[in-house]
């Protein structure tokens, strides 16, 4: 696939499967959650690493929700788990909005081999727990939404020069038509922190799943070549080469750093690497620390449960020491 | 007049209720009137009274594997189980154009391995067995073993 590394930051895949027989998720008490945990624990058998958030320190999980592991939502239910599959990349969580919640994910644009592993884990639990499905809805889902594929392509994009020159907007309107919505780096309901958005198809049903795969490929392409014609533009500018060795500075020196000025600090040095106007940094350092400074990643990571007064000074103290 | 409840007996009972500048109007007969406690006694008259609007109006369609209803999943936009797609067919056909542009499945099928109980890999075999005798041209016994697989099917479903 394309070497899209300058602008996307990661692929994700996402199924949506239920076990038949069970209620959804929203329609079953606590004791119903755990039962059918239970039951996909000993279906699965020992292959699998099975998780219960249940038994999961609050940092910990919540650190799982930062670097983008499980979802938000997930932590709202009680009885939930995750099984993961660190071989092929893919985690799944079980009693989100549907039974399953299976993701791959993969560094980079990587559409295909995120397919390619999600299709061996999905192949391998429908051998073993019997999936709701019909021929006329395809996959059930508790939201008839994900119905039919279950199928969410998302592909994590860096567009700092569009939104430095304002055509993001215009760009998001011109997807939304063609069937792609378009979220911030934490899902749902988040805008783009640090200039990084995430793409997705919108319909999971009534379209093949090479289709959904190719449509999400396509929608990627166009934004990429958007975004490097917009740094082409923007190479000119004085300003913006000021704006982003200012930005390094300030990784280097400063003491205090929110979550919001470190994801925008990070986000123009990552803009100027791939500008070439940055030299002694690489893209994979930059992401590791833009995945790595949540307050509870930074708790884990340094293995300090540190009060959150501090959080400003250990964020700061982290990327100086990382960068 | 006949029972705004039941449809069946004649109502002897006016009932009005007023909350809020709604008023709900209702002709009961006496056992309905009992049955919803709207008239017990003279104490229940002075007592505040609470109805419950699911009783009188027609009753909404419930899942019957789940109890969910349709009103719940316009408020959630989560259905109950898998059952409710096949219980609110109709209502669920209508909306998925609106939110999926289609509403029937074209990609992939579930491979389904899971129903490997002894019954299933004996329609397995008796597929395979139908096949052979279609290949061979022997109709006659390829009839007998297609209405084999036809019951077994059938028993499967029931299940």
């Amino acid at each position: 696939m394309e070497n899209y590394d300058d602008v996307v930051l990661t692929t994700r895949i996402r199924l949506a499967r239920n076990v038949k027989g069970y209620n959804f998720t929203n329609n079953m008490i606590d004791k119903q959650k755990q039962e059918l945990l239970d039951y996909i624990k000993n279906k699965l058998g020992s292959g699998y690493k099975i998780l219960e958030l249940n038994n999961m320190d609050d940092v910990t999980k919540k650190s799982l929700v930062e670097t983008h592991i499980i979802s938000k939502e997930l932590l709202l239910n009680n009885n939930t788990a995750i099984i993961v599959d660190d071989k092929n990349n893919v985690t799944t969580m079980i009693n989100e909005e549907d039974h399953f919640r299976i993701q791959a994910l993969e560094k980079a644009f990587n559409i295909d081999k995120a397919y390619e592993n999600i299709k061996k884990v999905d192949e391998d639990f429908s051998a073993k727990v019997e999936y709701a499905y019909s021929e006329d809805y395809g996959y059930i889902t508790a939201c008839p939404t994900c119905l039919g594929t279950g199928m969410r392509v998302s592909v994590m994009l860096h567009l700092p020069a569009l939104e430095k020159i304002g055509a993001l907007e215009k760009i998001f309107n011109e997807i939304s038509g063609l069937g792609i919505s378009v979220r911030g780096i934490y899902g749902e309901n988040t805008s783009g922190e640090g200039a990084i958005f995430q793409i997705s198809n919108q319909k999971t049903l009534g379209i093949e799943e090479n289709q959904i795969i190719e449509q999400v490929k396509q929608v990627t392409r166009y934004i990429v070549k958007q975004e490097r014609k917009a740094r082409e533009i923007l190479k000119a500018k004085i300003e913006i080469k000021d704006e982003i060795m200012r930005s390094l500075g300030i990784a280097k020196y400063s003491i205090l750093m929110t979550k919001k000025e470190a994801m925008q600090i990070l986000s123009n040095i990552r803009l100027g690497i791939n500008m070439e106007i940055i030299n002694e940094i690489s893209i994979d350092k930059i992401d590791n620390i833009i995945e790595n400074i949540g307050i509870n990643t930074l708790r884990k990571n340094l293995k300090d449960n540190f009060p959150r007064e501090e959080e400003n000074i250990r964020r700061a103290d982290y990327i100086k020491n990382n960068i | 007049m006949i029972c705004s409840n039941c449809g069946k007996n004649n109502a002897t009972i006016t009932y009005k209720q007023n909350i809020n500048g709604e008023v709900i109007n209702l002709n009961l007969c006496e056992s309905c009137a009992h049955k919803l406690g709207i008239f017990n006694s003279f104490d229940d008259i002075f007592s505040p009274m609470i109805l419950d609007l699911d009783y009188i109006l027609p009753e909404e369609i419930k899942c019957k594997k789940c109890g969910y209803t349709f009103s719940k999943y316009k408020a959630t936009g989560l259905l109950g189980c898998d059952e409710c797609y096949n219980t609110f067919k109709k209502e669920i056909d209508s909306i998925l154009p609106k939110i999926q542009g289609k509403n029937r499945h074209i990609g992939k099928k579930t491979l389904n391995k899971v129903k490997s109980n002894e019954e299933l890999s004996e329609i397995d075999k008796l597929k395979n067995e139908l096949q052979n005798l279609i290949k061979d041209e022997k109709f006659e016994e390829a009839a007998i073993v297609r209405d084999k697989i036809k019951a077994l099917e059938k028993k499967e479903e029931n299940k």
